[in-house]
């Protein structure tokens, strides 16, 4: 439902997306991860409709969305620097918005003040930056959208500010069928909140993961052998990465924990240990394997 | 209701209200105090006399100025602010993220802008119509004033804020908006001027005089801002004009816009070709500017071409500057985007120079020309174009072949040089050809020498005579009387004539005298005084408007249209015609008046004075003879001057002893026995 085809988009001399293509789907929440300056950022506006595509496409429901102001009211955008029409106060912003979307939600706005508690005539650019985030969010749940943009949402939330968020995102995937895109620099907060992620590197997507099938699939294993390592080992094996130390070997394989459990046993180890990777883990080694150092991609 | 949905919206016009109401209510205030609050604070005034006088400045823009202030700065700081979202990355997100097209944001937030320029003066206008109304005001100022008031205040208003929003849709700094807004209000004329100042210098043969003076119609069409300034009234086609520029910028501003990149926001300018266009165009006019400023110091082509180079070297890495936000701007890629823009302009100097369109060497044959101005005064030539236009094919081959001695001339020139001194002058060329082309050259501060030969029979002849004294045209039967002023020193004569026979003669004899008068002896320093023939008022005339240019009759305490005649002593058939009549002595001081005459010589200008004042002393010359009088009253003139040395001064001196008037005899008219007495 929202496609992404050959994206291209310049800023003068910088090619700031080149080709990306991605692909969501309708009420999943899809991560975007990437350092900074990866491009994130733009290819979120440009999937909000605010910049024009160079070259290739942005569909959402099948339309184009720049320029598209019936799209536009159901899609919503939240940046990572929020804007606020100087002095308005929350209800202010609210009224404002409600003249803007048609699908605007009175009720939902009223009900969601008691999740968020804060004063709705409080300045609202007194209140802190994460405040400031949670009433855009807030603003942005009332207008029922059918997708959300967020750039950096959880940025500048505290842990429990955090997971009030995130339980609000994920609960309005379940009952309305929301679609979410969500970017970070930081994979520990998409973990348990996406279930696609893709990561942004240098203006192209280098990889696009089902989160379920990630952590089922990736296993690390510790093992020692008797005899010297037998070639054989390797056949039927889908290996990322193999290290050796002293007499014990890491690999980290593809494949579902039973199937390796029956494959080194075959092998007779002295020791073996599978564990499921943590996410970190799986992209460290999958982005090794597509040649980039995990390091520069996600900042912990 | 399509139209509503796709161009206007509901929420972003409210939006724009809530948050900028006080602004409309800070401008009605503003226009309170500038204009019903005027009237009101005057109202003891109008009481008394004069009827017109105490709403001047009100309502017509010529009071001190404030309005014209309020039209440049107030529609400028409302397009800043409604347009504000543009130009911060912030702000262009969240709008631009907002379920509505561009289009509908541009036209919803201009409403806007109109709205808040016009609700306040038609307010105002109805406030100052409703003062009218109760203080019965109607003979100082109508409806109609107030609608023309009200109409020119909207109509500028919209200009201004529309070139605002404009420029708006370009840039990308709320700073530079704003202060591309006054340059570009005040633009084309600037470049006009600039670039017509450079072609003088670098073209022989080009005015600037002709592109310039006289041109405010041109000049207030191409810079909004300079019409503003000198605004009092305007007419109806040039508010439509303008309406019609609104609409242009409106629909242009639309366009840009809806191709505007808001990824470039925060870059001075967010078109790339037109950063081009930016950085060229500050070249380009920093080097005109250096241009015009060598050749105004008197700098050869050298120093122009030094400020050439320097200025537009200048220009060009400023504007990139600004446009870089850096001043790490040098480097290849705009050294030679720089060297792009030098080597243009030196192929267009040496295409000028080399006379590419053969413009300096231009010269109508005659017999494609329907008539030609020729004048050394541009402003004479200027004001009536159609009276001064030579048909006499004579003529015309005459100032055809002058003009084609100072093209032949050119090579013995250097670049621009101009001379000094009393054969520098000018001459102006306007050709109007049979394909009803004009062909216009203006030659100044040249050497006119070569040339005078043909000036003086151009100038004798009588097409010529007949453009420049009106007495050879004057209808005989509108004339009412004709009066003969001479003022000397200590004695003024003026007579009258109003019999109608006399009246004839005498204008006859005037126009015999100017028709056979040659080119040095009508600019001749012996004068009389001067004769003035008065009109007869024209029943259809407005009497309340005294013009300057009309004569006053002392006797008849009346204003008169006039034409003056110059009374040159070499007017022989004049001074019979008086003698004859008897009106000789009422008309000029004659010999009888005079009892002896006083000569003595100065070395300058300065020693004359001195001299003057102490005339008996030294070696001066006493003239008691009545015929050597008669002989030094017709040579004198009334003044001496710089060039004379040395300087004979004259004084006259009655029976009593008293100094009736004093001159100097000019050399060529020394009398024999004065000159014979002082070289002994």
């Amino acid at each position: 439902m929202i496609e992404v085809k050959n994206l291209t988009k310049d800023f003068d001399d910088i090619k700031a997306l080149k080709g990306v293509d991605l692909s969501v789907k309708e009420g999943s929440i899809y991560g975007l991860l990437g350092s900074n300056g990866a491009g994130k950022t733009t290819l979120l506006k440009t999937l909000a409709g605010i910049y024009k595509e160079d070259s290739g496409e942005v569909r959402i429901f099948g339309e184009r969305i720049f320029e598209n102001p019936t799209l536009k009211n159901r899609v919503l955008f939240i940046p990572d620097n929020i804007y606020y029409f100087a002095g308005y106060t929350i209800n202010d912003m609210a009224e404002f918005y409600k003249s803007i979307y048609s699908t605007w939600n009175q009720e939902r706005y009223m009900a969601l003040q008691k999740v968020f508690n804060l004063d709705t005539n409080k300045k609202i650019i007194k209140l802190s930056k994460g405040m400031q985030r949670q009433v855009a969010i807030w603003l942005c749940l009332s207008t029922m959208p059918k997708v959300m943009i967020l750039d950096e949402p959880l940025d500048g939330l505290d842990s429990v500010m955090r997971q009030k968020v995130k339980n609000l995102l994920i609960q309005d995937v379940a009952n309305h069928q929301l679609t979410i895109i969500v970017s970070s620099h930081n994979l520990r907060e998409l973990e348990d909140l996406c279930d696609h992620i893709g990561i942004l590197h240098e203006g192209s997507i280098v990889l696009e993961k089902d989160m379920d099938d990630m952590k089922r699939d990736i296993h690390k294993i510790q093992v020692s052998f008797k005899n010297p390592l037998s070639k054989e080992i390797y056949d039927n094996l889908s290996l990322l990465y193999k290290e050796q130390r002293g007499s014990v070997y890491i690999f980290i394989a593809r494949g579902e924990r039973k199937d390796l459990v029956n494959h080194f046993t075959e092998f007779e180890p002295l020791l073996l240990d599978i564990l499921p990777l943590t996410l970190e883990e799986i992209f460290t080694y999958e982005m090794g394997d597509v040649g980039y150092a995990i390091e520069n991609i996600i900042i912990k | 209701m399509p139209l509503k949905t796709s161009l206007l919206n509901k929420g972003i016009i409210k939006n724009d209200i809530k948050r900028l109401y006080w602004f409309p209510i800070l401008y009605t205030i503003a226009l309170f105090f500038a204009v019903p609050l005027q009237i009101i604070l005057r109202l003891n005034q109008f009481k008394e006399t004069v009827p017109y006088k105490h709403i001047y400045g009100i309502l017509d823009f010529t009071g001190g100025g404030v309005q014209h202030a309020f039209i440049l700065i107030v529609p400028v700081l409302l397009a800043l602010l409604l347009f504000n979202y543009l130009q911060t990355k912030k702000s262009s997100d969240m709008l631009h993220s907002l379920p509505i097209k561009r289009n509908t944001l541009f036209t919803s937030h201009t409403l806007v802008g109109f709205l808040f320029l016009t609700v306040p003066v038609i307010a105002n206008g109805f406030i100052t119509w409703i003062v009218q109304i109760i203080n019965n005001l109607h003979s100082f100022y109508s409806l109609e004033d107030i609608l023309l008031w009200a109409a020119i205040t909207i109509v500028m208003n919209m200009v201004i804020f529309m070139i605002t929003v404009f420029v708006g849709t370009v840039t990308g700094l709320t700073l530079v908006q704003g202060v591309l807004t006054y340059i570009m209000l005040f633009l084309p004329m600037g470049l006009l001027f600039l670039v017509v100042y450079n072609m003088q210098s670098l073209m022989y043969g080009f005015s600037w005089r002709f592109s310039l003076v006289y041109q405010d119609d041109l000049l207030m069409i191409l810079s909004p801002f300079y019409r503003i300034i000198g605004l009092y009234s305007m007419e109806a086609k040039n508010l439509i004009g303008y309406l019609v520029l609104v609409l242009v910028l409106f629909i242009g501003g639309m366009y840009l816009y809806q191709k505007r990149r808001l990824e470039n926001n925060m870059q001075p300018i967010v078109f790339k070709n037109l950063s081009y266009l930016f950085k060229y165009g500050v070249a380009f006019s920093f080097m005109l500017t250096a241009g015009m400023y060598f050749q105004e110091v008197g700098g050869g082509i050298a120093w122009i071409l030094f400020g050439y180079a320097i200025a537009s070297f200048l220009g060009y890495f400023i504007a990139e500057g600004i446009l870089q936000k850096s001043f790490r701007i040098i480097n290849r890629k705009t050294l030679t985007s720089y060297s792009i823009y030098m080597g243009t302009v030196i192929l267009l100097l040496v295409g000028i120079s080399l006379d590419f369109t053969g413009y300096e060497k231009r010269l109508p044959s005659s017999d494609e020309i329907k008539g030609v101005c020729f004048a050394t005064n541009y402003y004479s030539y200027r004001h009536q174009e159609d009276k001064y236009l030579y048909k006499d094919p004579k003529n015309i081959q005459l100032i055809s072949n002058a003009h084609k001695e100072i093209i032949g001339n050119r090579k013995n020139m250097k670049f621009s040089e101009k001379v000094y001194g009393e054969n520098s002058g000018n001459l102006y060329f306007v050709y109007q050809l049979k394909n009803g082309k004009k062909i216009t050259r203006g030659y100044e501060g040249i050497d006119l020498s070569p040339y005078m030969d043909n000036i003086k029979e151009i100038n004798s002849s009588i097409e010529y005579k007949k453009m420049h004294y009106d007495v050879l045209n004057v209808d005989l039967s509108k004339i009412e009387k004709i009066t003969f002023e001479s003022h000397h020193d200590n004695i003024s004569k003026d007579l009258v004539i109003y019999d109608s026979d006399e009246i004839e003669e005498l204008t006859k004899l005037l126009q015999d005298e100017i028709i056979s008068s040659n080119y040095d002896e009508l600019r001749d320093s012996r004068v009389w005084g001067v004769v003035d023939l008065l009109l007869k008022p024209e029943p259809d005339e407005n009497t309340n408007i005294i013009e300057a240019t009309k004569k006053y009759d002392k006797y008849t305490k009346e204003f008169y249209e006039s034409i003056a005649v110059t009374w040159y002593k070499s007017f022989d058939s004049i001074d019979e015609w008086l003698m004859e009549k008897g009106y000789l002595e009422e008309a000029r001081l004659v010999k009888d008046e005079v009892e002896f005459i006083m000569v003595n010589v100065a070395d300058s200008y300065e020693e004359a004075d001195k001299i003057l004042a102490s005339m008996g002393e030294g070696r001066s010359l006493k003239i008691t003879d009545k015929e050597k009088i008669e002989i030094s009253l017709k040579n004198y003139a009334n003044h001496w001057r710089y060039e004379d040395s040395p300087i004979y001064v004259v004084a006259f001196y009655n029976e009593a002893g008293d100094r009736i008037d004093y001159g100097s005899f000019y050399q060529q008219h020394v009398p024999q026995f004065i000159k014979e007495y002082f070289e002994d």
